[in-house]
């Protein structure tokens, strides 16, 4: 009796649980048609775009640098475009393929400045991505980077994932000031942290699966301590892949380059007050007479703010900046008069 | 995906999709023509557009903020570089942003605007409660403010965007996260996982339609010193002011008006934060509390902005956060029960208490003395109790007809008088014959240095045997001598002079330093320290920089770790550690006893660098310290000006202390003298 009560009692709660006056909550809605299919459609994204990622290992593995990093296969699948760095400082580097393959790849050679190198693969079967020159991506924009980030993943294991938004498409130049990087150019930068020791030269794809960005290297900004996770865009990469196909790669740096015969602050006309704190503003003290600066229309108590859009956040950095105009050439300051601003052309 | 339950889930697809497809119509979005089942993907790819058309949407609402030059070395960083966002509030060219670039001055701050025009700003006022700056540019055609997100729709899981200006100034960037959490730091701000960093201080938190939630900021729980660059940025945890609170604030700050939070100038009872209901134990003498007749006892139970938004107070973690919104200037409605009663109390909160310093009567305790009935020991030429007719020997037993007792105890009920104001004190003498005695406090005073007392009666300690009863197991014996101090993790070593005449029963002074720079004499500290520390039972602790060149302010730690160490292995009498400093060590024990300002009552400065932009909080009842500087620096005296005008007592002394001829030191006696009177009422 007491057992038969019970098995009503159990019935009765399954059937309380099961309809919408229950606790129905955890039965999927008909309102929601897309929660199961939405992640198989992602599953067959990624499964297809990490056949064109590969772990990539050669030198390294002492004093922090890693003897390990990732690239992406391109084109017909024999080359893989992947980060500059010292794990490719050997004969051959050793590609793991999605599916374990061993092989042995050469270099093609590398784009200093983008920092980026081009490797070839001999009969590797891998599906390439297709770089595209015209490949536009925008803030917000759902992007997942595919890496093989801290050397997680060997063999046939497949490559991490992970999943951000596109923050911003920038130059890395023009607004860190602290950062130490060889590339300069424009960066995709993500509000995720994709660039992870071993992620270098991974993928970056939107949700079309399509490639959009090379992984760089690890950044970080050392006056304000904080990590940028950037890529390279596929239109850079793809004019940096032409150049090394053509042979015509310059040197890193050549823009940033100091002036051999650089204008000097004290030469122009301008004295600057005494710079006493570690960030004196570049207030101008004195203008001599007849100097460059008197021409320009330079005067005393001028605040300089830009040096050819570049900011003069401190003394130091004006003459920094200055250090790397050829005396001959003509720059524009801008300069602070009380509140309004003024563009000046210094004209040697 | 960090959504719980299906409900919430229901909600926020339909709003997806709402917006989503908001935005690949007016965006024509190629993904617009599929429908949901169609499309396995159409779920990312609705979000994806909108984030898109949020960003766009808010993207001419927000610019980005530069500061030129100004800023100082802030612990060895240099503080704010690179560009900040800012958020348009006002059509005429009104800018909120963090106060994140403005720690110093900068000589110039200019705002560029989404078409890239740059334009001068004027820094109009500060929210110092909230880290937030109210700029103004000049503008020529109306600029466009943000829209402000409905703060009742939020939902914990909601999607959010961080939104800055640093990258580029037309096109605003994204990162995507949710509303973790709401009320977060005393209910000021709401808490986010987008990625946040100093870049995008100032910006908006946005919601999927593009409508701000709040400006970010980086406000945490714990700044304690000015200058702190403790950040919390990419972490995973993010604040934001909700905008509704910035622009109530507005109109105020437009008028150059800074905000400041709220002071009230009440202590409370216990220690647990979440179990222990708010008492009153202190009112600090002038304070809106003392002024709207908050009394001692007083059990708070509501508190709020006005009789008809009161939130229940049942514990102090729930009184901090009905004021922590409260700006000075504001009012603040107290209900209080008292005894049976239940009284409404309205005050106006202050930015700053009335300047307090600690009423002083010139009397040693005998520390034998049960709390309840405080023995007079000895009474100090000169001071306010030296011809009053009190005797060392004498019994305290009230203070203004306030009967002593554990709570009420001499020096809680002292710390709460104003010293302008004449006291009756109580008295029994040793044949057990009353009396009352009027005097009048004064506050300490700034020559303790010169006297050259003899206790009228011996302290009990004195009487004490100068070993340990033979009786005593050995294990359980303090070790004595010069001690080395354990501190793990760091470089720096310490040693401790432990009297030889210590003893557990007896409760000791204890003085933490910051050595001079470089390895340290052991032996000739022990033989310029043991005499005081076996006559006067005080227990001298000294660090030692682990660069030889001087102490780093990443070392700050050390004090505080050496204290703690010593507290908790030898008897400490709580009335008598003070803290200081040599050189460089110096900035390090202010700084220790700024941040921990109830457990040191002295500070002693030897010859400091004349320090800048260090923050000197004003004297509150039990957070009154007694400085002791020397230095032939005049440039110091300034520094020495500023303590004492924030209610200090300043001992000064026109010498420096030079520590390799240690012993025979003409200093060392004024500091000792001072020493030996800190525990003085």
């Amino acid at each position: 009796m007491i057992d038969l009560a019970l098995r009503i009692g159990a019935i009765l709660v399954v059937f309380l649980l099961s309809t919408p006056w229950g606790i129905a909550e955890d039965k999927p809605s008909s309102e929601v048609p897309i929660a199961q299919g939405s992640l198989s459609g992602l599953e067959e994204l990624f499964q297809n775009a990490q056949r064109s990622v590969v772990k990539l290992y050669g030198a390294g593995g002492m004093r922090g640098l890693e003897s390990y990093q990732s690239g992406v296969v391109i084109g017909d699948g024999s080359t893989i475009l992947t980060s500059w760095s010292t794990v490719l400082d050997v004969d051959k580097v050793r590609v793991v393929t999605y599916d374990g393959r061993r092989l042995d790849a050469e270099m093609i050679g590398v784009d200093p400045e983008c920092e980026l190198a081009l490797l070839r693969v001999e009969n590797s079967k891998l599906p390439g991505f297709v770089l595209e020159a015209k490949a536009q991506v925008r803030p917000g924009q759902r992007v997942f980077s595919i890496t093989n980030l801290f050397g997680i993943a060997a063999g046939n294991e497949a490559c991490s994932y992970q999943k951000g938004v596109v923050m911003a498409v920038s130059d890395l130049q023009s607004k860190y000031t602290g950062l130490r990087s060889v590339y300069r150019g424009k960066v995709i930068v993500v509000d995720v942290m994709t660039n992870n020791p071993g992620a270098a030269g991974g993928a970056l794809v939107d949700l079309g699966g399509r490639l959009v960005g090379v992984i760089g290297k690890e950044l970080r900004d050392e006056q304000s301590g904080i990590w940028l996770n950037y890529s390279i865009p596929a239109e850079v990469a793809a004019a940096s892949v032409e150049r090394i196909l053509a042979g015509k790669t310059r040197s890193a740096g050549a823009s940033l380059a100091l002036a051999k015969n650089p204008h000097r602050a004290l030469d122009l006309g301008m004295v600057l007050i005494p710079n006493v704190i570690p960030k004196t503003p570049a207030y101008i003290d004195r203008v001599r007479k007849d100097s460059l600066a008197a021409r320009a229309g330079i005067e005393a108590n001028d605040l300089v703010l830009l040096v050819n859009d570049q900011r003069v956040d401190s003394q130091r950095s004006f003459e920094q900046i200055l250090q790397t105009i050829e005396r001959g050439d003509s720059f524009q300051l801008l300069v602070q008069r009380g509140t309004e601003l003024l563009r000046v052309q210094i004209r040697p | 995906m960090p959504i719980r339950s299906s409900c919430m889930k229901r909600e926020y697809l339909r709003w997806v999709w709402a917006f989503g497809l908001l935005g690949s119509i007016v965006f024509g979005s190629n993904a617009g023509s599929r429908t949901l089942a169609q499309s396995p993907l159409r779920l990312e790819e609705l979000e994806q557009s909108a984030f898109e058309s949020a960003t766009r949407f808010v993207q001419d609402s927000v610019v980005q903020v530069e500061t030129f030059g100004g800023a100082e070395l802030v612990n060895r960083q240099v503080a704010s570089s690179g560009p900040s966002t800012g958020t348009i509030v006002g059509a005429d060219g009104w800018i909120i942003t963090s106060t994140f670039q403005f720690k110093f001055p900068p000589a110039s701050i200019t705002v560029v605007l989404p078409d890239k025009q740059r334009k001068t700003a004027k820094l109009v006022a500060r929210d110092f409660s909230r880290e937030l700056a109210l700029l103004k540019i000049e503008v020529d055609a109306p600029i466009r403010p943000v829209m402000p997100s409905d703060r009742s729709g939020w939902l914990i899981g909601q999607w959010a965007l961080a939104i800055g200006k640093t990258f580029d100034p037309s096109i605003g960037s994204c990162s995507a996260g949710i509303l973790s959490a709401q009320g977060r730091i005393w209910d000021k701000a709401i808490q986010t996982d987008t990625k946040i960093s100093p870049q995008n201080y100032g910006g908006p938190l946005i919601d999927l339609q593009g409508k701000v939630m709040g400006i970010l900021t980086p406000i945490n729980p714990g700044i304690v010193t000015e200058g702190e660059v403790e950040q919390w940025y990419d972490s995973g945890i993010g604040f934001a002011i909700p905008l509704t609170d910035v622009l109530e604030r507005l109109p105020k700050m437009q008028a150059g008006q800074d905000i400041y939070p709220g002071k009230v100038g009440i202590r409370w009872r216990g220690e647990d934060e979440y179990s222990q209901p708010v008492v009153i134990e202190g009112v600090t003498p002038g304070s809106p509390a003392a002024e709207g007749g908050v009394e001692i006892g007083d059990k708070v139970v509501a508190a709020g902005p006005s009789v008809t938004n009161l939130k229940p107070v049942a514990n102090h973690s729930q009184f901090k956060h009905a004021m922590g919104p409260l700006d000075a200037g504001m009012q603040l409605v107290l209900v209080v029960e008292r005894g049976s009663d239940r009284k409404e109390i309205t005050a106006t909160l202050a930015r700053e208490m009335p300047l307090y310093k600690e009423p002083y009567l010139g009397i040693l305790i005998d520390p034998a003395s049960a709390a309840n009935a405080p023995k007079v020991s000895y009474i100090v030429p000169g001071s306010p109790a030296a011809g009053s007719g009190l005797r060392s020997g004498w019994v305290i037993e009230s203070i203004n007809g306030v009967r002593i007792d554990e709570k009420r105890s001499l020096e809680n009920q002292l710390a709460n008088l104003n010293y302008r104001v004449a006291v009756e004190l109580e008295v029994r003498d040793g044949a057990g014959v009353a009396s009352r005695i009027k005097l009048d406090p004064s506050t300490r005073p700034e020559a303790d240095f010169e006297w050259d007392y003899q206790p009228e009666v011996a302290p009990e300690a004195a009487n004490e045997p100068a070993a340990e009863p033979a009786a005593e197991p050995a294990e359980g014996k303090s070790q004595v001598g010069t001690i080395q101090i354990p501190i793990s993790d760091v470089k720096n070593k310490a040693f401790a002079i432990v009297p030889s005449n210590y003893s557990q029963k007896v409760p000791h002074g204890l003085l933490v330093l910051f050595g001079d720079a470089g390895s340290l004499n052991q032996s000739q500290w022990a033989a310029a320290w043991e005499p005081f520390a076996r006559e006067h039972r005080w227990i001298i602790a000294v660090a030692q920089s682990s660069d030889e060149k001087g102490w780093s302010f990443e070392e700050v730690e050390v004090g505080m770790r050496m204290q703690t160490w010593l507290a908790r292995t030898y008897s400490i009498d709580r009335r008598r550690i003070a803290v200081g400093g040599f050189d460089s060590g110096s900035i390090l024990a202010y700084i220790t006893a700024a941040q921990f300002p109830e457990l040191f009552r002295g500070v002693w400065l030897s010859n400091p660098k004349a320090p800048r932009g260090l923050r000197i909080n004003p004297s509150e009842p039990f957070k009154a310290a007694s400085y002791f500087v020397n230095s032939s620096d005049k440039g110091v005296d300034a520094f020495v000006e500023r303590i004492r005008k924030n209610g200090y007592s300043v001992q000064r002394q026109g010498s420096d202390l030079d520590s390799s001829k240690l012993v025979e030191a003409p200093l060392l006696l004024p500091v000792q003298r001072w020493l030996r009177l800190l525990e003085a009422y």
